[in-house]
């Protein structure tokens, strides 16, 4: 971006201006008003990032960069390692052994807050199939995420359906709606997917919200007509039903997402959806079928929200539609982005992050909370404008977002 | 998110067709203010502007604000001259909204101008997100509700007709929709601005070409459509005498449904896709079911994108991926 230094005030003018009737003036319930100072606030922070910025352009922080250079150096070769594809590595194998003893030092809520982290990651991992290496933008699927839940759900309160029989009806439901809403859209340009699907996900939520009688509508399930509890997994006699066997349970999920998607990254089916996603005219030319890979992707991710969906159905015991809203669809997404798209590394980081660091700010500091979606959405934005390739990119991906189209 | 009862009555019990036929006009003449943001950006720029919804959204806002102040500095300005202080809001709404419209561009999409399409919608959806929970933060959760000072002379004049009455504010509404895109029509095919704006939609480098600024007649189809966006959340508040920091997220959605229905990029389709959509949506309600009253836009996008992704009147051929 050209700054120039005369535009600085300007700029901080403009936004002080901007934001003074909506952050400036409060509405009190007594239908009085009162005026606020913020406006001058963000003004004032305007001018000292940009006077930052302009400072920074002009003077040449050489030892800053040093500095820098001199902390990455070593670091290098663990990114490097870290964006390979992961061979048996100490590293990995010391991770492993850290998260398997992991549940010894936590207690309660931070044990619960693990195991939904990797649901998370699980979802995130998923969604990472259809956006990042086929490069399709999916927005609604926290429906799919809600078809698995609900598939079990119903399939264990009305049948009395066993968890691992669950975890295949749950995938294959929510795999066959994949299939139903992938066939007819994948023909669309990309925007025009990305609302269809956020479409669909929607559509899903309000039919779960409005057929009472089946999924109990607002009220969920259980509830007071389908009765009953969503049952938990078992091995033989035992019943899973602690938050210990719970996050082993997951983190066994997680390593073989992790494993399906890396073979799948490497495997012919993974080298086709990159090739249609970077040139499909290219793509076919080679013989690749780039519809039929196209709804594989989409299938395998709807499948892949169907498991996690069933997973987290099973730990909570109780789900309703206001579950599986767009926040949702959208918070996976921000995971994807500021992870990296079609990275597994980086995936797994940004649903980590995204998600530790708002349960810390909800639980530490409650007074922040209504600021979490604020920065998801200002993260979405200055990743794309900033760094579109995420904390940790994918090689290929990244020569793909960096190029400019000519228009 | 609750969504709030949005934009239709369901008043079921009466046998009589004429009021829904209003409500569902009203409806349809706020969509296609709306979707007329939409399918401008989509024309020029080829990204949907995942935003707008908020940007209506911050529109219904302003205008209670601007309402509210009004009323705290003399309460004797609701009295004496109510038209002039909802002109005064409406002015405030549709130049702060521009504003806001602009800056998004600015900050948001320029740069991603050139970048995959993928880029620029994740860019809105944050955008979108962002604007959402600013106001939030600023103007709090709870329902905002708009004066009932200014609303009571435009309710309590009614025209009647057979069993049915229309109040002042509905035909206010029906009208000023009318006016406002039989204006923008005028506006786009009449003037030098207009045609510098349809040439940018045609061919931006052969625009450029000919000497036209393209950075600003993008700024100020942004500046437009957000002024337009303002005007129907105005008018909405007013009916429906309440906002949330929420609202913009479905309206948004059903304007852009509208906006695909009539062929996206296309403004005469704009304005029938709304007008269509707001038609339907009613009568779903009447005939069918008022459980399932946003499901219809939904469904009605769904299957537009997959039968005829071009809509209605769009020559634009939705090109593969």
């Amino acid at each position: 971006m050209k700054l120039s230094f005369s535009k600085v005030p300007m700029y901080a003018l403009w936004f002080t201006v901007l934001t003074f009737p909506l952050v400036g003036i409060r509405m009190m319930d007594d239908k009085t008003v009162q005026f606020r100072l913020s406006p001058l606030i963000i003004g004032g922070v305007v001018l000292f990032i940009g006077a930052l910025y302009m400072g920074l352009s002009r003077v040449k922080f050489t030892f800053i960069s040093d500095a820098f250079k001199g902390i990455a150096a070593p670091l290098k070769p663990v990114t490097a390692g870290l964006a390979k594809p992961p061979a048996i590595k100490i590293e990995l194998f010391l991770l492993c052994l850290f998260l398997l003893i992991l549940p010894a030092m936590l207690s309660g809520k931070y044990m619960n807050l693990a195991i939904d982290t990797g649901i998370y990651i699980v979802l995130a991992l998923g969604l990472n199939i259809v956006v990042g290496l086929a490069g399709l933008l999916v927005l609604g699927y926290a429906g799919f995420f809600a078809i698995g839940a609900y598939a079990y759900a119903l399939a264990s309160l009305n049948f009395g359906c066993p968890f691992w029989l669950g975890l295949l009806i749950g995938g294959a439901v929510s795999a066959v709606f994949g299939f139903l809403v992938g066939l007819p859209s994948l023909r669309l340009r990309g925007d025009y997917l990305a609302i269809v699907t956020l479409g669909f996900g929607e559509l899903i939520r309000y039919i779960f919200k409005n057929l009472p009688n089946i999924t109990g509508g607002e009220k969920g399930l259980p509830n007071e007509l389908i009765r009953g509890e969503i049952h938990h997994p078992t091995i033989g006699p035992w019943v899973l039903s602690q938050p210990i066997y719970y996050y082993y349970l997951t983190f066994i999920f997680v390593v073989v997402t992790v494993v399906v998607l890396e073979r799948l990254n490497n495997s012919r089916i993974g080298r086709a959806l990159i090739a249609v996603r970077e040139d499909e005219l290219a793509a076919r030319t080679m013989g690749i079928n780039a519809t039929k890979m196209k709804i594989l992707a989409f299938v395998l991710s709807a499948a892949w929200a169907g498991f996690a969906g069933v997973l987290y159905a099973a730990k909570i015991g109780y789900i309703t539609p206001e579950g599986f809203r767009f926040e949702q669809s959208a918070l996976i997404l921000a995971m994807v982005i500021l992870g990296g798209m079609g990275s597994t590394l980086g995936v797994i980081l940004g649903a980590v992050i995204l998600y530790i660091i708002p349960w810390i700010i909800r639980d530490q500091l409650p007074a922040f909370q209504d600021y979490r979606l604020l920065i998801y959405g200002a993260t979405m934005v200055l990743m794309m404008l900033f760094r579109p390739q995420g904390l940790i990119s994918s090689k290929r991906r990244k020569i793909e977002l960096t190029e400019t189209e000519e228009k | 998110m609750t969504q709030p009862d949005y934009l239709i009555a369901t008043t079921l019990n009466t046998p009589v067709i004429l009021p829904h036929i209003i409500n569902g006009l009203i409806a349809g003449g706020i969509y296609a203010l709306i979707a007329l943001g939409y399918t401008m950006v989509y024309g020029i720029l080829g990204m949907i502007n995942f935003a707008h919804g908020e940007i209506y959204m911050i529109g219904t806002y302003l205008g209670i604000i601007t309402l509210a102040v009004l009323t705290a500095i003399g309460p004797g300005f609701i009295v004496g001259m109510p038209i002039l202080c909802l002109l005064v809001a409406l002015f405030v709404a549709v130049i702060f909204s521009a504003g806001y419209g602009a800056t998004v561009e600015r900050l948001a999409y320029r740069r991603l101008r050139h970048a995959p399409v993928l880029a620029a919608l994740i860019s809105a959806i944050g955008m979108s997100t962002f604007l959402q929970n600013y106001v939030m933060v600023a103007q709090g959760k709870d329902n905002k509700a708009f004066p009932a000072q200014f609303k009571t002379i435009f309710v309590q004049n009614k025209i009647h007709i057979g069993d049915t009455s229309i109040s002042l504010l509905e035909i206010f509404i029906i009208f000023s929709c009318v006016a406002i895109m039989f204006g923008l029509h005028l506006f786009i095919s009449k003037t030098r601005l207009g045609k510098a704006m349809r040439a940018t939609a045609q061919d931006k480098k052969m625009a450029s070409l000919v000497g036209i600024n393209i950075d600003r007649i993008i700024s100020i189809t942004f500046i437009i459509g957000s002024g337009l966006a303002a005007a129907g959340g105005l008018m909405v508040s007013m009916y429906l005498s309440t906002t949330r920091f929420d609202v913009g997220y479905l309206i948004g959605i059903k304007a852009f449904t509208a906006a695909v229905l009539g062929g996206i990029g296309n403004i005469p389709g704009a304005m029938l896709g709304g007008l269509l959509l707001g038609m339907v949506e009613t009568l779903g309600i009447v005939f069918i079911s008022p459980d399932y009253k946003e499901v219809y836009a939904f469904v009605i996008l769904i299957i537009v994108l997959i039968v005829r992704p071009t809509g209605l009147l769009g020559e634009r051929v939705a090109d593969k991926a």
